[in-house]
């Protein structure tokens, strides 16, 4: 579905030109859930955004199921690390901006859209809540509407920047949950971003670590643990523990540590 | 915390304390001429006020009514100009480095030296006067529209384009809609100044208007006269502010919590 080959993005700082990411190449299969995981400034947002279309690689290509990636897609999401709401708009009239930007319905009506939010609200439990204003929500109820915002072009990719990060312990948990509850019900590819080693296991069906300055991939892991995983209850298995544990290592290696030929200058 | 008296969070004493007020100043007013024994035709009481305007109501009215259109008339033109022109420097620095300077050359010019020249080009209609009210109150709208769009937050501008959304779907559904307190804040401001451009403009090559009034009552002494005009100004300016603190209140529900 997602095919990185060689990619490549230098940004022109203020000292000069910095690179955020190198020689990414990741191959997202269909319907995957991958967690990219790093520290701050590892890449991974700016990896997002070159899948989203929001910025070009300046080295490599991108490419989304088959077609080089040239700007956003209609059936590409984004969904951010704050709610991004319109906070004039109602909880319906958010979830519906995507079909309206659109230009109206395409093929499938508006009305038929505007059932969809509906469910969509239901599925992620703010029924009654449609007419409400964004500022009446709690945070995690927000972050609901997000969700539902970015589910209701029936997405084939979706690509989550850190979209739980800025909540509570506790409607994190909550979130991650609902997140794979859908995710089991619908087909889309999932890219997720998060820097949190716990939710990046509990989600993911591979988990990708990245190393910061330049951004490289360090290693891929392949998380086997059955669903559905609660970021609660399972947080402490074995098995999460175990990789949680191999995740740590991987992200706390300093330069040094690294085998000797990744050091050489290129 | 501590505990709110009912003066502070009750609605029926978010009236009731302007009114007092208002009486207060009232009384005051009073008080002094009649203490102090102010001749009428140096300062009048508020009485002598009253029935000057009861003496004739229907002209007065009238001329309040001409300077009310002036006043709105200038103040919808400050807005259909100065909307674009805040559109205009927020899109591109190039035009705002070469426009700020001349706008704000335009905005520190004493518009009272204008209003001659505003007779000799336009004549003595109502012209000369819907220019000045524009010229007095177009800046505080173009201040505020350009800051309220430049403080869209990036993750709505980024929202939008990760939705495909055009330039002009961005600026009308985004960055117009989310200007529009702050809009709100330029135009409460700039309502007041288009009451003052509309007499400043009475005041020269005018034969109507309240401004006009209070001129001729200045030639006649009739000082009293002068007052009630002044007053008809007052009220004017301030119900047309609370008109605009009231569309602002029904138009931006969204505004007064999220902001």
């Amino acid at each position: 579905m997602i095919q990185l080959d060689d990619v490549g993005q230098v940004f022109d700082g203020r000292e000069g030109q910095v690179t955020a990411l190198e020689k990414i190449d990741l191959h997202v299969r269909d319907g995957e859930f991958v967690t990219l995981i790093g520290r701050s400034g590892c890449g991974k947002s700016t990896l997002l955004r070159l899948i989203a279309g929001l910025i070009a690689p300046t080295t490599g290509s991108v490419q989304v199921a088959g077609d080089p990636v040239t700007g956003p897609r209609r059936d590409v999401s984004f969904m951010f690390q704050r709610p991004a709401l319109l906070p004039w708009r109602s909880v319906l009239s958010n979830v519906m901006l995507p079909v309206e930007i659109d230009g109206g319905a395409g093929d499938r009506g508006r009305a038929a859209y505007r059932d969809q939010a509906h469910q969509l609200l239901e599925l992620v439990g703010l029924q009654g809540f449609e007419r409400r204003l964004p500022h009446e929500l709690s945070g995690g109820m927000q972050q609901r509407v997000s969700l539902c915002r970015s589910l209701i072009r029936d997405p084939q990719v979706m690509l989550m920047d850190e979209p739980f990060s800025a909540l509570d312990a506790l409607t994190r948990t909550e979130l991650s949950e609902e997140l794979q509850r859908i995710k089991m019900e619908l087909s889309t590819t999932i890219v997720f971003v998060t820097h949190s080693i716990e939710e990046a296991i509990v989600l993911a069906d591979r988990v990708v670590v990245l190393t910061p300055r330049p951004g490289r991939m360090r290693e891929v892991v392949d998380i086997d643990i059955p669903r559905p995983r609660s970021l609660g209850q399972d947080a402490h298995l074995t098995e999460v523990a175990r990789i949680s544990a191999r995740l740590h290592g991987l992200l706390a290696e300093k330069a040094a540590e690294l085998p000797v030929d990744e050091l050489r200058p290129r | 915390m501590t505990k709110r008296s009912w003066l502070t969070s009750s609605p029926a004493a978010a009236v009731l304390l302007p009114v007092l007020g208002l009486i207060g100043a009232i009384a005051l007013w009073w008080l002094a001429t009649v203490v102090f024994s102010i001749e009428p035709y140096l300062v009048p009481g508020p009485g002598d006020v009253v029935r000057k305007f009861f003496e004739q109501p229907a002209y007065l009215l009238k001329e309040t009514g001409v300077s009310l259109l002036e006043t709105i008339e200038g103040f919808a033109l400050a807005i259909v100009v100065g909307v674009p022109i805040a559109v205009v420097i927020v899109r591109s620095a190039i035009l705002e480095r070469l426009v700020y300077p001349l706008l704000l050359m335009l905005n520190a010019i004493p518009k009272i030296a204008v209003a001659p020249l505003l007779v000799v080009w336009m004549g003595f209609g109502q012209w000369p006067k819907v220019v000045m009210v524009l010229l007095m109150c177009f800046f505080p709208i173009v201040i505020s529209t350009a800051q309220g769009m430049k403080s869209t937050p990036v993750e709505l501008v980024e929202l939008l384009r990760s939705l495909n959304a055009s330039r002009v779907q961005e600026f009308f559904k985004l960055r117009l809609r989310y200007a529009m307190p702050q809009i709100f804040t330029g135009l409460k401001v700039a309502i007041s100044l288009a009451v003052i451009g509309s007499v400043i403009a009475e005041f020269v090559g005018a034969t109507r208007g309240l401004g006009y009034v209070i001129q001729q009552s200045g030639a006649s002494a009739d000082t009293t006269l002068a007052f009630a005009a002044i007053t008809l100004l007052s009220i004017m300016s301030i119900v047309l502010f609370y008109a605009l603190v009231l569309l602002e209140h029904v138009l931006l529900p969204w505004a007064r919590e999220t902001r």
